[in-house]
């Protein structure tokens, strides 16, 4: 699994529940890309994580050069070149493994111009709602009220988003 | 320079062709290619010496390989459109030079970069290819005869930038942040 930094931070501060995340580390192992790693890492809830097993760092160097032309500084400090360019390269590998995308443009950019790919990302709202219906980790009520805490948090998402994860919690 | 080295060159450029179904659009996408991929592993930087060049960064080994190969005399050729393929002999080096690397984790490593650059980098005209280059990495921009026209010039920026947004090669935030560039 591998995530940028939206994603763990959604968690740490933007809900502050990280309890939340170590629940989803628990079953998961996530990749961590060093400028993903360096922008959670800032984090005042850090510490709730930093020690933990399943989080393994990548330790690659100019990871995400090939496509930095096409992003903004401020994406590429969320580590989006990065982690598409991590999953292209698993991808590629014959070892795909899902990635945790929020923001738009870089979404957008993966649908367009690696759509192989498009498959395998996932936005933090959809991957928790499958927390509940596909792997089982979180309860009905639990991965709701999550997805509400999330859309009242300063996270952004769009509230068709969050109705559809919503509902499918409901209808599963 | 050495053969080793030239061959080794020459045979970075069959595997940058044979990466990717089709013809790379024209020789300054397969020099940019093979500069990025430079960026990407910069163990290859010794190799390739890309320099400052008048329209962007410029390797003369990779020029002279594709105009007088030494070694694979006849593995790739320029189209009258521009654009460079691999000929029936040089799709034949590529799949004996895939097939000599098969296990060889670095070169396959190699062949999923150079895909990952093609599938991207194909897509830009020779004027988005070069206005990228230089708004990204613009310790090249001196010597440079176009970067005036390209970047400087505000009303040609701005076409640029919303046609690689249209085209969705940029995000939307990298196209506010080339017209913030525009307005400085």
């Amino acid at each position: 699994m591998l995530a940028d930094s939206t994603f763990y931070l959604c968690f740490l501060d933007d809900i502050e529940q990280p309890e939340v995340l170590k629940r989803l580390l628990d079953s998961f192992t996530f990749l961590m890309t060093p400028i993903v790693y360096n922008e959670v890492s800032k984090s005042r809830n850090f510490k709730h994580i930093k020690l933990n097993p399943k989080i393994v760092l990548v330790r690659k160097e100019n990871l995400g050069e090939a496509l930095r032309p096409f992003f903004s500084r401020k994406e590429i400090e969320k580590g989006e070149t990065e982690v598409i360019e991590l999953a292209y390269q698993f991808y590629a590998d014959n070892d795909p493994k899902v990635f945790i995308m929020d923001e738009e443009g870089p979404r957008f950019f993966v649908f367009r111009n690696l759509p192989y790919l498009a498959r395998l990302m996932i936005g933090t709202v959809g991957f928790l709602g499958k927390c509940y219906y596909k792997y089982a980790i979180l309860g009905k009520s639990e991965a709701s009220t999550i997805v509400l805490v999330i859309s009242k948090s300063k996270f952004r998402v769009s509230a068709e988003v969050i109705s559809e994860v919503l509902s499918k919690i409901e209808n599963r | 320079m050495s053969e080793d080295i030239l061959r080794i060159v020459e045979e970075y450029i069959v595997s940058l062709l044979g990466s990717k179904e089709g013809s790379c659009p024209t020789i300054w996408h397969l020099q940019k290619e093979l500069f990025i991929f430079v960026k990407m592993n910069p163990k290859a930087k010794e190799l390739f010496n890309f320099v400052k060049h008048y329209e962007g960064p410029y390797s003369q080994i990779v020029q002279d390989s594709l105009k007088e190969p030494m070694y694979y005399e006849d593995a790739f050729e320029t189209k009258q459109n521009g654009e460079i393929c691999l000929t029936d002999e040089g799709k034949k080096i590529f799949v004996d030079l895939r097939n000599k690397y098969a296990h060889d984790e670095k070169f396959i490593r190699l062949l999923h970069s150079f895909k990952l650059i093609r599938d991207i980098y194909d897509k830009l005209t020779k004027e988005e290819l070069l206005f990228l280059i230089y708004v990204t990495y613009p310790e090249y921009v001196e010597l440079s005869s176009i970067y005036d026209r390209l970047v400087k010039d505000k009303e040609k920026r701005m076409q640029l930038s919303e046609s690689l947004l249209k085209k969705g090669l940029i995000t939307a935030d990298r196209y506010k942040e080339l017209i913030m560039l525009v307005a400085e």
